[in-house]
């Protein structure tokens, strides 16, 4: 816990003392670097005549957000490339500890291709949903991926949702009124304004007086490859999963209140003058999967580890967490926590550190592309242990 | 091509909707051009089943919200389970906006005293 709450310190420090200063300069690089290394380059930039024409349309030609528009501009005409268009397709520039840079791309791609209520009624929804995940990095020198860990999956979810709203306690004169609200809160062009109007208030009251917490449970099957990006090592995984997401939508409930994780960040809301009162969003409660695996080696180290035995078992989860800094939600605190934990493993494989790997990171980002992050461990697939600091921008397109 | 428009109710739902759910805190001007990933669960550094899971919640949460505290409807050959998918295929990707959220509620709610 001290660690922790040393990281979030240095990383608020970092995020209000230091970026500020920089964030015009850094404002035309594309990608996340270190303040040293931008500096660095941006003088060996200049002093290389970086500042003529050709340089300069060369530089632009190798930036991954030149490709990534490219990209979105292929895929809003009927290019036949539009197929891309449900992946989250993006370039960037990866960076490995010793400073070698290299082009490479992350993509992430979920959807259901079946979903179905067999039980609805007005505040509770159960169901199943067939889905297929991808998601990874790759970068064209692998060298340079920080996070080289495919998964692909394929699953059958069984899912709950409890509560969010309270049935039956509206009426058509209430439809009529808070449509009206909505219009005057619409035209109002300031954010100060339109928080402080009484419009927002009165129709923030009517709808939250409405909300109620909301639980929501998911239980699946799952099947899927993990692998590196050459899969040199890849394995199959089966097994179960479930997920837990609370979420207490009228911040006036116990379960608001007493959203302990978001404490600090209500402290700091506090006393900066965002919040008028100590005020922990029940919005922002963790949200936690867990699952058990059998996992099945197909190459590499860990296949080698298990030569004795085709599969073993694994126990793995993960918590995520994000809060807003202030009140224009302009920057954000989000944290996400795996672990994944071999069940029964050898004592090769504890003695060679390969029953269990956590992984730890956490950022404070804003809405101009600025962040600041830190992550600490690894994931399957890494042998080493690895803390990155990272401050930089990311260039929305 | 869907208009980001004060005159469309699907729009000022939408907006209205994020903001008691405290996903944005922008006006209404501002808030179509807005990413997913500018949304307040959008966690950058979650896996893909994490942030599934995230968002059927809000995806039901807002069906919930429209349907039972806003008086809408499902259009016609449109039904809760359409709705709620279409809901979670945009919030899934970064890169859609709020606007697109607004388009596909609009192909599948009528709103409170909409005008078609």
């Amino acid at each position: 816990m001290y660690k922790i709450g040393l990281y979030i310190a240095t990383l608020i420090v970092f995020c209000c003392i230091v970026c500020p200063v920089h964030a015009e300069d850094a404002k035309n690089k594309s990608d996340s670097c270190s303040l040293a290394e931008f500096s660095s380059k941006y003088l060996k930039f200049l002093e290389s005549g970086g500042s003529s024409p050709q340089s300069v349309i060369s530089n632009a030609l190798e930036q991954p957000d030149t490709i990534n528009k490219v990209l979105i501009d292929s895929l809003k005409t009927d290019s036949g490339w539009q197929f891309l268009k449900d992946i989250n397709l993006k370039f960037e520039t990866f960076q490995a500890n010793d400073g070698t840079e290299s082009l490479g791309f992350n993509y992430n791609f979920s959807k259901d291709i079946e979903k179905h209520l067999y039980s609805a009624d007005n505040t509770s929804q159960s169901g199943y949903s067939v889905s297929i995940k991808l998601e990874g990095n790759i970068a064209f020198d692998e060298q340079t991926n920080p996070t080289n860990f495919l998964t692909s999956n394929a699953s059958i979810h069984l899912f709950h949702s409890q509560g969010g709203v309270i049935s039956n306690n509206t009426s058509t004169g209430l439809f009529n009124s808070l449509n009206s609200l909505e219009d005057k809160m619409a035209e109002i062009e300031n954010p100060d304004d339109l928080l402080n109007s009484t419009e927002y208030k009165t129709f923030s009251k009517e709808i939250i007086s409405n909300l109620s917490n909301q639980y929501y449970f998911d239980v699946s099957l799952i099947g899927g490859l993990e692998s590196n990006q050459s899969f040199s090592e890849q394995e199959y995984y089966y097994g179960g999963q479930i997920g837990f997401d609370a979420k207490a939508w009228n911040p006036e409930t116990e379960l608001a209140r007493y959203n302990i994780f978001d404490w600090p960040f209500a402290a700091i809301r506090w006393l900066s003058g965002n919040d008028e009162v100590f005020s922990p969003r029940g919005s922002t409660i963790p949200t936690l999967l867990a699952g058990i695996d059998l996992v099945d080696p197909q190459s590499g180290v860990v296949k080698e580890m298990h030569s004795g035995k085709s599969v073993f078992t694994r126990f793995r989860t993960e918590i995520s967490f994000r809060t807003p800094l202030n009140k224009y939600n302009k920057a954000f605190f989000e944290a996400n926590y795996r672990y994944y934990q071999e069940i029964n493993a050898s004592s090769d494989i504890k003695n060679n550190g390969l029953d269990n790997f956590e992984y730890f990171v956490t950022a404070i980002t804003m809405s101009n592309g600025m962040f600041v992050s830190y992550s600490n461990g690894r994931l399957p697939f890494d042998i080493q242990k690895e803390k990155v600091y990272e401050l930089g921008f990311k260039v929305g397109l | 091509m869907f208009k980001w428009s004060l005159d469309n109710r699907a729009c000022k739902t939408t907006w209205s909707t994020l903001m008691e759910l405290e996903q944005l805190k922008a006006v209404f001007k501002d808030a179509g051009s807005m990413k997913m990933s500018e949304l307040t669960y959008w966690n950058n550094t979650d896996s893909d089943d994490m942030r599934t899971t995230k968002v059927n919640a809000i995806a039901i949460e807002m069906d919930n919200i429209f349907t039972e505290e806003r008086g809408a409807k499902y259009e016609e050959n449109k039904s809760k389970e359409t709705a709620i998918q279409d809901i979670k295929n945009i919030m899934v990707n970064s890169d859609k906006l709020v606007q697109d959220l607004a388009e596909v509620n609009d192909n599948n709610y009528l709103f409170w005293n909409e005008v078609k």
